[in-house]
Formats: structure tokens, C-alpha cells, sequence
């Protein structure tokens, strides 16, 4: 798979957070997107990195459109999702895929796991109800669930699990591009190997496109094609892993290199 | 089903406690339904003393309450002095009047409140919520009392409606059709009265309780796979707003005795409440602590049902 059209294509985004204080009347801005350009060419894998608050968060929000942006267009298959009708972005929404990242309330607390799973092709009238059980059942055990806990609700998983049935209903409705908004970083090393083995796989198979959202510097240097780094809402930087870690060109990027811990030495990663 | 059975354990305890307290309390009360008879010169100190003794009033505390709980336990509830009769069928014929009145309210304040509640927290922000909410807003202002003297005059000056009682002079002679009509047509001024007054409480909790679930991160997830608005609104938001409703409404039950006593008052509906009304004013012990006897089964019965629908309508209670 060669990185050939770009699949989805982010240009000049700005969101900014407006709260008001009542008495005072004293407006408070937070400027979270400020001009923010981004591409992502199909089948590949982008990785967005930055410290918290950053504004990574709402521009995979504002990429899914949950979050409306001030101006700025996001072009998904060549069509601008932001001027799309309520209709047509539905019609769009499966093949664009956000997984959150908070997964403990990122479920209806009353379904149960195949209900969950299951619930994005009720939503798109996909398939029978048998059809969407199988399917449901088949990603439970692709992303390592145990399939016998099919009936339970969410809240009785533990935090891992419940992050590989975030990522098990984002895969159900076979979406070309997914957005992974921190969705590895409660898992344990083993089971964060097995989901990117998955994701991989799938990307070779069917050309998946990832927008990959971490502050995990290290995992990101071995799944991504190239790593934007975010500071105060602009990208600051966009690199191949290499070039990132051999010559680091943004006061911001060396800095968060310098924060990587390291197993047995403790001065500053330096190569990749 | 154990934690059913516990419940009701639970609620003839309070039963018992509620009536021990109530006996209490009117016993710190000065006077009896006697004490207003010493005026009358023509009654002496010593047929008092007879009436007292005949009604069991110079007994002890202790006493009076034993020989109270075992007309309970036939079913009297006591006696009345005022009406010399046992307590029970007079309140159960009021009840009924009240009920009447109540449940239809009570019902027709959900049917309008969770609609419009809904409405609203879905257009948070926008006119039709700005509209709404600032109705609401000055509904709850208005006393209940000022709304039925509203209606009063507004069907006086009009002559649209009856403006009290429960029913027409000659309704014996009418036909069931009739009846009915007629009753009906006593019933709306209370009905609407306490249906508005209990309106805003209930809109502003379904219109809360929605907005905070649709903020909630899986609202999010739903909408990034393409929900319709509606299918949003009625398969997530509304389920998970439902748990404090439910426990609204188990409180609505057991206000059905009780949140209509003013009105009943003003509009002279013949429920409890202004049986209730005459009862304290004139110290008729037994009928008061049935009252609050009764409306203290209805706060057991209300709560009961709130957690059965509570178990009915929430599965993570179920999985428990």
C-alpha cells in the first residue's frame, strides 16, 4: 500500500473556547485550534503528539465534526465535512471513526457488550439482528475479548478491556480512516502489542488510515509514518520518526524527547 | 425478591413509628375535641368528665394507643368524635374523592412535562428552549392558591364551569353520560390547577437530568456513528435520565393524598383535604392520625413502586 491521495485533508482549523465569568463579565479564551493544517494520506499512519491540553483532543473532535470548528475546512474524500448537511455527515460518519479517551463513560451504561458492539449497525440499519450478534462476537474475540462475557455491561470490565470495546465498536462499521484519541494508553504492554498487531494487520488488509493521538513518543516512533507534534493548538512540527528523533527542530519537540524515560540510562534519547 | 419483602418489613415498621410519633405529638397539643364544650354552660364539668371517660380520654398515653392499634386491626382506624363514626370509611369516601382529583393530575403533569422537558434540553439554548423554560420559570412563581383563585373568577365572570364542589344539585337523577359530564366538569379547575402547579417542578428536572446524560461522552459516541436526533433522544438520553425520574415520580405517588389539600379548600372539593382541615382545627384525634397514616402507606407504596420501576428500567439494579 503506497501513501497515494490524501484521504482526509485538515486546512487552516481554529476552535476557540469562550467561557464568561457572570458578574465580572471578564471573557476568558482559549484558543485550542489555532490555524491547525493536517494531511493524511490513505493507508497511512499519522501520529499527533503533545503534552495535555494541547488541543489534540478537539481536533479529533472537530475532524469527526462533534465538535463544530470556527472556520477551517476538513476535507474527507475530497468532500468538506464542514459544510456538509446533517444528513449527508450521517450518511458519512461510519466511515470516519473516533475512539475516546475516556472509555469508562464512553458506553451506555445499560448495554452490554454485543449491544454495544452491535449498536453502530442498528444505528446504520445494517444487517439482521443475528448478522450484527455474529459480528459483534467476531470483533469481541479479534480484539481479545473473552467472548462469554458478551451479556455483561460495561461497567463490569476492567479499564483495558474496556478500552479494546471502544476499539471493537469503532472497527464494526469498517471505516476507512480511525481516529485513536489516546485509546492505547491504559493498556498493559502485552495487550497494547496484540491491538496494534491488530491494527496493522487491518491496515495492510484493507488500507486502513490512522490519526494515532498520544503522548507516548516511543510506541508512535514504531507504528507511524510521520508525527506531528502540537503545542498551544498549532502544530509545531511534522516529521518522519527519524527525522524527529535525529534532529528535533521545535524547542517544544526537544523537550518532550528530553521527558522520554529511558530504561537504563538516564540522559536524553537521542537516536531512534 | 427478598429485597421486596424486606421493604415491606421495612414499611410496617415506619407505619408503626409514624403512628406512635403522630399519637406523640398530638398529645403535646393542648386540649381535646372536649375542651371547647367548658364554655357551654349548659354542659357540667361532670358529663365532660363522662363524655371523656365514654371516648376512652382519661386514659393513659400507652393505653389509648393499644386500644387505637386494635381498631386498626379491625379495621376502624379509631373513632371520630365530630362524625360518631369509625375513622376508616370516612376517610376511605374522601380518599376516593381526592384521588380522583390527584391521579389525573399527577398524570397529566408527566404526559406535558417530560415532552416539553425533553424539547428543551434537546434545543438547549435555542428560542424554543429560552420560550419554554422561561415559562416554566414564571409558572413556578405563581402560588398554587392565586392560580385556582384565577380559574375561580375566570369561570365565575364566564359561567364556563362549576366553580366547587364535586357535583351538581339533582346528579342522582341524571344518566351515567351526564354523570360523568358533570363530574368532569368540576374536576377541571382543580385538575388544571394542580397539574400547572406541579408542572414546572417536573420540567425543570427532566429538562436537567436530560442535558447533563447529553453531555455524557457515549452521547458523543453515538453521534459519531450517525444517529438520528430521535433515535438519540429516546434509545440513550432518555433511558439514562430516567432513573431520578422515577424516584420523582415515586414521590408524585405519594403526594397524591396530600398535594391537593389547599386546593381542595378553595374549589370546597369534598376530598380529605378539607376533612383534614376541620379535623385539626377541631382536635378530632383519631381522624387526623389516620390521615397521616394513610398518606404515610402512600409514601411506602410510592417508593415501592419507584424501585420496582427503577429494577424494571435499569439493568445494571437487575445485574445486582
Amino acid at each position: 500500500m503506497k501513501p497515494s491521495q490524501p484521504l482526509l485533508e485538515v486546512r487552516n482549523l481554529n476552535k476557540t473556547y469562550v467561557q464568561r465569568r457572570w458578574f465580572s463579565g471578564k471573557r476568558f479564551q482559549v484558543k485550542a485550534l489555532d490555524n491547525v493544517s493536517l494531511t493524511i494520506p490513505q493507508g497511512s499512519t499519522l501520529a499527533l503528539v503533545g503534552e495535555s491540553g494541547s488541543g489534540k483532543s478537539t481536533l479529533a473532535k472537530c475532524c469527526t465534526m462533534l465538535e463544530e470548528p470556527d472556520s477551517g475546512k476538513i476535507y474527507f474524500e475530497g468532500s468538506n465535512l464542514a459544510v456538509m448537511s446533517q444528513q449527508e455527515l450521517r450518511r458519512r460518519r461510519p466511515q470516519l471513526q473516533l475512539i475516546f479517551q475516556d472509555a469508562a463513560s464512553a458506553f451506555n451504561p445499560r448495554f452490554s457488550a454485543v449491544e454495544i458492539i452491535a449498536e453502530p449497525l442498528v444505528i446504520q440499519r445494517r444487517g439482521s439482528n443475528g448478522e450484527r450478534r455474529k459480528r459483534a462476537l467476531e470483533l469481541m474475540e479479534q480484539t481479545g475479548l473473552p467472548v462469554e462475557a458478551a451479556g455483561r455491561l460495561a461497567s463490569e470490565f476492567s479499564g483495558g478491556q474496556r478500552q479494546r470495546l471502544a476499539i471493537a465498536r469503532a472497527l464494526t462499521l469498517e471505516p476507512k480512516c480511525l481516529i485513536l484519541d489516546e485509546a492505547l494508553s491504559g493498556l498493559d504492554l502485552p495487550i497494547q502489542r496484540q491491538i496494534v498487531r491488530l491494527l496493522l494487520e487491518l491496515q495492510a488488509r484493507v488500507s486502513l488510515t490512522y490519526l494515532f493521538i498520544s503522548h507516548d513518543l516511543g510506541l508512535m516512533a514504531q507504528i507511524a509514518d510521520k508525527v506531528a507534534v502540537m503545542y498551544q493548538g498549532k502544530i509545531v512540527e511534522e516529521q518522519t520518526p527519524a527525522d524527529l528523533f535525529s534532529k528535533p527542530q521545535h524547542a517544544h519537540t526537544q523537550a518532550l524527547l528530553a521527558a522520554m524515560p529511558v530504561l537504563g540510562n538516564c540522559t536524553t534519547a537521542g537516536g531512534a | 425478591m427478598r429485597f421486596f419483602l424486606c421493604r415491606i418489613v421495612h414499611g410496617a415498621f415506619l407505619l408503626v413509628g409514624v403512628s406512635i410519633l403522630s399519637f406523640a405529638m398530638i398529645e403535646l397539643a393542648p386540649g381535646d375535641f372536649f375542651a371547647e364544650m367548658r364554655l357551654n354552660p349548659q354542659l357540667s364539668a361532670e358529663t365532660l368528665a363522662g363524655l371523656r371517660q365514654q371516648y376512652g380520654l382519661d386514659q393513659p398515653l400507652p393505653v389509648r394507643y393499644l386500644h387505637w392499634a386494635r381498631s386498626v386491626a379491625r379495621g376502624e382506624f379509631g373513632f371520630s368524635f365530630a362524625y360518631n363514626t369509625p375513622v376508616a370509611p370516612l376517610l376511605w369516601s374522601r380518599a376516593r374523592n381526592t384521588l380522583l382529583l390527584t391521579v389525573p393530575a399527577v398524570l397529566f403533569a408527566w404526559l406535558i412535562a417530560v415532552p416539553i422537558g425533553v424539547g428543551s434540553a434537546a434545543r438547549q439554548g435555542k428560542w424554543g428552549d429560552r420560550i419554554a423554560s422561561s415559562g416554566i420559570t414564571a409558572l413556578l412563581a405563581i402560588p398554587e392558591l392565586l392560580l385556582a383563585l384565577g380559574f375561580l373568577l375566570i369561570s365565575l365572570r364566564t359561567g364556563y364551569l362549576p366553580t366547587g364542589g364535586m357535583l351538581s344539585v339533582g346528579f342522582s337523577e341524571l344518566g351515567w353520560w351526564e354523570k360523568f359530564k358533570d363530574v368532569t366538569a368540576h374536576l377541571a379547575i382543580p385538575v388544571a390547577v394542580l397539574t400547572l402547579g406541579s408542572l414546572p417542578i417536573l420540567v425543570r428536572h427532566v429538562r436537567a437530568t436530560m442535558l447533563e446524560v447529553l453531555q455524557s461522552p457515549f452521547i458523543n459516541a453515538a453521534r459519531a456513528h450517525g444517529i438520528s436526533s430521535r433515535r438519540l433522544l429516546f434509545r440513550h438520553v432518555l433511558p439514562a435520565a430516567l432513573n431520578p425520574l422515577i424516584s420523582l415520580f415515586g414521590f408524585s405517588i405519594a403526594g397524591l393524598l396530600s398535594a391537593s389539600l389547599l386546593v381542595e379548600v378553595v374549589v370546597s372539593w369534598p376530598g380529605l383535604g378539607p376533612l383534614l382541615f376541620e379535623a385539626i382545627l377541631g382536635r378530632d384525634l383519631y381522624v387526623v392520625i389516620g390521615a397521616i397514616l394513610f398518606s404515610t402507606m402512600f409514601l411506602v407504596v410510592g417508593t415501592l413502586v419507584s424501585d420496582l420501576l427503577l429494577f424494571a428500567a435499569d439493568p445494571r439494579i437487575r445485574a445486582q
